[in-house]
């Protein structure tokens, strides 16, 4: 697997997969698992508020477990460590006030165990052991088609709007979408939100230089779609009130601008 | 990395994996099955806990084969003739299930919508089946 032959990489790539996996499962599938387990007595947060985030949450590690099954099949890309390395840093980072809170440090010990075993993986992968080394595609993405290339600069610039948005309202994702209630809980996950457009400037900027990476495109397509279906299955239930335009926006261009991009790429991979 | 090249197979694949994912999350997650069944019209039955419990299970099972379907687009045809037969089975059931609840519902104002959505979802596994080229026998060659 993972075109290495090394059962270390093997090893190390299988703890990352399952610990991501079982926190996507959770997070997305019975979320109130988590929200008991880090319960903090100072506070009543809105549970479905905390659902609502846990389920982006949740995508998101489906997301980076899906990424490392696609490596086992096609090899080991350096795109996927320059998104998920820094994305478990600001996540020890993030869990450490919840965890004070709580008193449930489990978050934290797996997290930190799935950075490791990446690390390990990465260090063992034969790729160069600067992070900033990098090599310098020809073009910018490395692509002659300017589809292809201009949604990813979408992305960039819109994850990179995320990220600085977040610094000059921290609060707008919850003030401006009325589902969503305030608690210090709800800002903690309004947090981890920028932190994940964070992780995917990082990876998209890698990109840029070095080259697109089907890898992380797959990544994108499988969490965009699944951000795109939930939208959907809300607005149903909702009867189409109660969310946030720019938010049902950003999802659709997510999903659609993902489909372009993985279908005019696909065949390269 | 999708190793089907035909593009009407890959479009219908797709599409039938994002209903599939579409109604998966629609009935794990209990808001939603509730406003699912509420949607169904004033014959639907009334759903207990268990009823919702039940949903869940076939919502796991819709996801299973939403996977199921994006596997087939990373296999060759001839590696997906076992999963096109049972799609196109259970497709067809499905679709004469829902034709019979349909037929058989007192209101005329039943929704129709699962109907219809069955029933295309059975033509695309039958266009799929047929276009690989795998098809045993000549009933339904027309397809």
């Amino acid at each position: 697997m993972f075109k290495t032959n090394d059962r270390v990489v093997d090893i190390c790539m299988g703890i990352s997969f399952f610990i991501a996996f079982m926190y996507g499962a959770i997070m997305m599938f019975d979320s109130t698992f988590l929200i008991d387990r880090y319960d903090n007595p100072a506070s009543n947060p809105d549970t479905q508020t905390i659902s609502i985030f846990m389920f982006w949450l949740g995508a998101a590690n489906i997301g980076a477990a899906f990424g490392i099954t696609y490596m086992g099949y096609k090899g080991l890309d350096r795109a996927y460590f320059a998104y998920a390395v820094p994305l478990l840093f600001f996540f020890i980072i993030w869990n450490i006030a919840p965890a004070q809170a709580s008193g449930n440090y489990t978050g934290i010990v797996l997290l930190s165990i799935s950075l490791v075993a990446l690390i390990i993986a990465r260090s063992r992968s034969g790729f160069p052991s600067n992070p900033f080394d990098i090599p310098k595609a020809d073009k910018y993405f490395g692509t002659d088609d300017m589809i292809t290339k201009v949604l990813l600069f979408l992305g960039l610039i819109g994850q990179g709007f995320n990220v600085i948005y977040y610094f000059v309202r921290p609060d707008a994702i919850i003030e401006d979408t009325p589902v969503l209630s305030m608690s210090v809980e709800a800002q903690q996950f309004a947090t981890a939100m920028m932190l994940l457009s964070l992780a995917w400037v990082i990876s998209l900027l890698y990109q840029m230089r070095a080259g697109l990476s089907m890898t992380m495109i797959s990544v994108g397509l499988l969490i965009s779609t699944i951000y795109f279906v939930g939208m959907i299955n809300y607005m149903i239930t909702s009867g189409g009130t109660g969310g946030n335009p720019l938010i049902g926006i950003s999802f659709t261009f997510f999903f659609v601008g993902s489909v372009i991009v993985f279908f005019r790429n696909q065949s390269k991979a | 990395m999708i190793k089907n090249n035909d593009t009407a197979t890959v479009i219908i694949l797709s599409l039938v994996a994002f209903v599939a994912l579409t109604y998966s999350m629609m009935f794990i997650y209990q808001p939603n099955a509730e406003a699912f069944i509420e949607r169904l019209g004033p014959d639907a039955l009334t759903q207990s806990e268990g009823g919702y419990f039940w949903m869940g299970l076939i919502g796991t099972i819709y996801l299973a084969l939403a996977i199921g379907n994006v596997f087939a687009l990373l296999a060759t045809p001839q590696e997906c003739a076992v999963y096109y037969r049972v799609m196109v089975t259970l497709t067809f059931f499905l679709f004469l299930r829902a034709l019979w609840f349909t037929m058989t519902q007192e209101n005329a104002s039943a929704n129709l919508t699962p109907l219809i959505v069955q029933g295309l979802v059975w033509l695309g596994t039958l266009v799929v089946y047929t276009r690989s080229g795998q098809r045993i026998g000549t009933n339904i060659n027309w397809m």
